[in-house]
């Protein structure tokens, strides 16, 4: 009886072990690299829908003679990265090619997080063109990503972030009016600088457990309206001193710091309101969350 | 411990065999259509590949999300050059070399381990592809993409390479880990639930070995059959048609469930006879059913690992698996006839041998007949006197 439980364990330990030493013993990458480029072409609008899963996201203007610049280097055992440009609707679509294989992309990601920290994880490069009005549509997960968006025109840019750490700059004024901004996250980290230059007349904003910073300074006039919904994060509004700030924002079991503002009719007017040349309305309100507006 | 030392090694070697896997598979030749490394085209004379070399690599082209549809009219050994003036009517590719466009190419322009070079005044109105090399545009107009890919993320689908030996070992070993546990989970509720039923039919198993076998043979044979006559039976009462879709998958389940239940109860004689030939079977008391399943399973995995963990040693894996599959179906066949013989154990076999005549005893045999006139009575037998040890 001893013998035969001995190998009763035994043969079932091996057998579950055995799957897992053979992963690891038989771990192996497959690195690809991956560059595709499309000379330019006379389109009155590019719209890039994106989702990018794993590693290392880099966005920003194509040389001059392209319509866009890809580059990409990934672990062909681990996933699967694709793109495709429909000339008919001018929509260039990048990302994993399945939802599945983003999903194992992703936990193996976390089970092999040593040769990601030493710089060995996938990472794509994107280049747009510039002069074209550009119609963003972007989703990140577990990504760490620098977009930057200046010398581009971007009339449209719709940010989904999740686990991720990113960071959206407009180096330059946008050479078009941005319809809408909309940016979402969840758990994660963005910085969002020089908005000023973004154009966008309204931004939107809604995180969930995670921070939003919004650097307010560009080169702007006007009137812009900020609508915040945070929900167990933080969002931190760095506003240049000479903007009039509105502020109707709420809370419920939160925290808005809006120091130095007075009350009129229930709606929070900065000092500098009433002689400001360009101002901000800011709207929304705070959940279990908290939203601070710093003077820069 | 000897037999637990085998058993670990065995399956040591099945976790291991894929990084063996991986080494045949560099000194293997035949992948290298599908994973060009970047070599770079080479002036000499290159040997045409052959047709199906180039319909394997055509198809992990198109496969890859990053590739494209190609002809294998269109591949062409050896560097390859459009001249000025002149038009490619479609694609073009050049396999291990260069291939330089002066002219039009109104398809595709590819090289496979070489450069694409686009001369000025080069105009190709498709794709411009280098696998394992690289694009230098030198002034040409591309109406389509240009890309550049160090090596295809695809295997072929065609019929000369269906996948690399190291994946196939993977997928075999995985495979028979998938069905261990599978039988495991569902050996559990069967000790637990079911015991009599199993008992049954691996008494049927045990006591009539040959015609369990025969049973399962024609079982097997007759399943088609007797779906179809349960669905003609059915037709022709025209209000059974309506019942028909699930007396199909009540069918289906009878014979997995008879098919499973077989398959553990030959798994349970086969742990048991290992286990008293080792002379480790409890020598009295109920018998450990589930260890004795678990063990006759581990003997089939072990089959299995084997033949998996040696697919890449070519005509050695295939021996190995192919014997682990002929008993494996003995085994199924044996069992799926024992629990048909036993109608699935609700049947107990008779066994074959004779009753013991015991002499009848009266419960009055004891006492002398007594005449009318009497006699003395006789005395009551009793147990003999207990032999006292000193």
């Amino acid at each position: 009886m001893k013998l035969s439980s001995r190998l009763v364990a035994g043969v079932t330990g091996a057998v579950l072990l055995g799957p897992l030493l053979s992963s690891s013993v038989a771990a192996q990458q497959e690195w690809r690299t991956v560059t595709a480029q499309r000379q330019r072409q006379p389109v009155d609008t590019l719209h890039v829908r994106m989702l990018y899963g794993a590693g290392k996201l880099q966005l920003g203007a194509a040389p001059d003679s392209l319509l866009y610049d890809l580059r990409e280097r990934f672990d062909a055992v681990r996933t699967r990265e694709t793109h495709r440009y429909d000339a008919a609707t001018r929509t260039l679509t990048v990302g994993s090619d399945s939802a599945v294989t983003r999903m194992f992309s992703l936990r193996k990601r976390a089970l092999h997080t040593s040769g990601d920290e030493s710089g060995q994880g996938s990472d794509l490069a994107v280049g747009l063109a510039t002069g074209i009005p550009l119609d963003l549509d972007l989703e990140l997960g577990a990504t760490e990503s620098t977009i930057d968006l200046s010398k581009l025109s971007v009339s449209r840019l719709e940010l989904n972030v999740a686990a991720s750490a990113a960071s959206v700059t407009f180096g330059t004024v946008n050479p078009v009016e941005m319809r809408e901004l909309d940016l979402r996250t969840a758990a994660a980290g963005v910085d969002v600088r020089q908005l000023g230059n973004a154009r966008a007349q309204v931004v939107h904003v809604n995180t969930g457990v995670g921070s939003v910073t919004l650097d307010l300074s560009g080169d702007w006039t006007g009137r812009m309206t900020l609508d915040v919904h945070p929900v167990l994060g933080q969002v931190t509004i760095r506003v240049p001193a000479d903007v009039g700030v509105e502020s109707h924002l709420t809370k419920l079991i939160g925290n808005v710091d809006q120091a130095g503002f007075t009350r009129k009719d229930g709606v929070a007017y900065s000092a500098n309101f009433s002689s400001a040349k360009r101002t901000i309305v800011v709207n929304g309100a705070a959940t279990l969350a908290s939203v601070a507006i710093q003077w820069e | 411990m000897r037999y637990l030392d085998l058993v670990s090694s065995l399956l040591l070697i099945g976790a291991a065999s894929p990084a063996l896997a991986q080494q045949a598979q560099g000194a293997s030749d035949s992948t290298t259509a599908v994973q060009a490394q970047g070599a770079k085209a080479s002036t000499a004379a290159v040997q045409a590949p052959s047709a199906a070399v180039v319909r394997a690599w055509t198809d992990s082209l198109a496969r890859d999300p990053n590739g494209l549809k190609l002809s294998a009219a269109d591949v062409h050994a050896g560097p390859l050059s459009v001249k000025q003036g002149d038009t490619v009517h479609g694609s073009i590719a050049a396999w291990r070399g260069n291939l330089d466009v002066s002219g039009t190419v109104q398809g595709d322009a590819v090289a496979v381990n070489g450069d694409v070079v686009l001369h000025p005044g080069a105009l190709v109105q498709g794709d411009v592809v280098a696998v394992g090399g690289e694009v230098r545009n030198e002034g040409g107009k591309v109406s389509g993409e240009t890309r550049t890919l160090s090596a295809l993320s695809m295997g072929a689908v065609g019929s000369a390479v269906t996948a690399t030996p190291r994946q196939v070992t993977r997928r075999s070993i995985s495979l028979a880990v998938a069905w261990y546990l599978l039988l495991v989970v569902i050996g559990l509720p069967v000790v637990l639930f079911a015991r009599p039923k199993l008992e049954a039919v691996t008494e049927r198993i045990r006591n009539d070995f040959s015609r369990a076998f025969l049973f399962g043979v024609v079982g097997q044979i007759l399943i088609i059959p007797a779906l179809v006559a349960i669905c003609v039976a059915l037709a022709i009462t025209l209000v059974g048609i309506l019942v028909i879709p699930f007396a199909v998958v009540a069918f289906v389940l009878a014979v997995l469930g008879a098919l499973a239940l077989g398959f553990l109860a030959m798994a349970y004689v086969t742990g048991d006879a290992v286990m008293r030939a080792r002379g480790a079977a409890p020598p009295y008391g109920p018998p450990p059913v589930f260890q004795f399943l678990l063990i006759g399973l581990s003997i089939f995995l072990v089959l299995w690992v084997l033949g998996g963990a040696f697919m890449w040693a070519g005509v050695l894996g295939g021996i190995l698996r192919f014997i682990a599959a002929i008993i494996t179906w003995v085994a199924v066949t044996v069992g799926f006839g024992a629990t048909l013989a036993t109608r699935g154990g609700t049947r107990v076999m008779r066994t074959a041998t004779l009753p013991v005549a015991l002499p009848v005893e009266e419960e009055t045999s004891w006492q002398t007949p007594t005449p009318v006139s009497g006699v003395t009575a006789a005395r009551r037998p009793t147990p003999p006197p207990r032999q006292r040890h000193p």
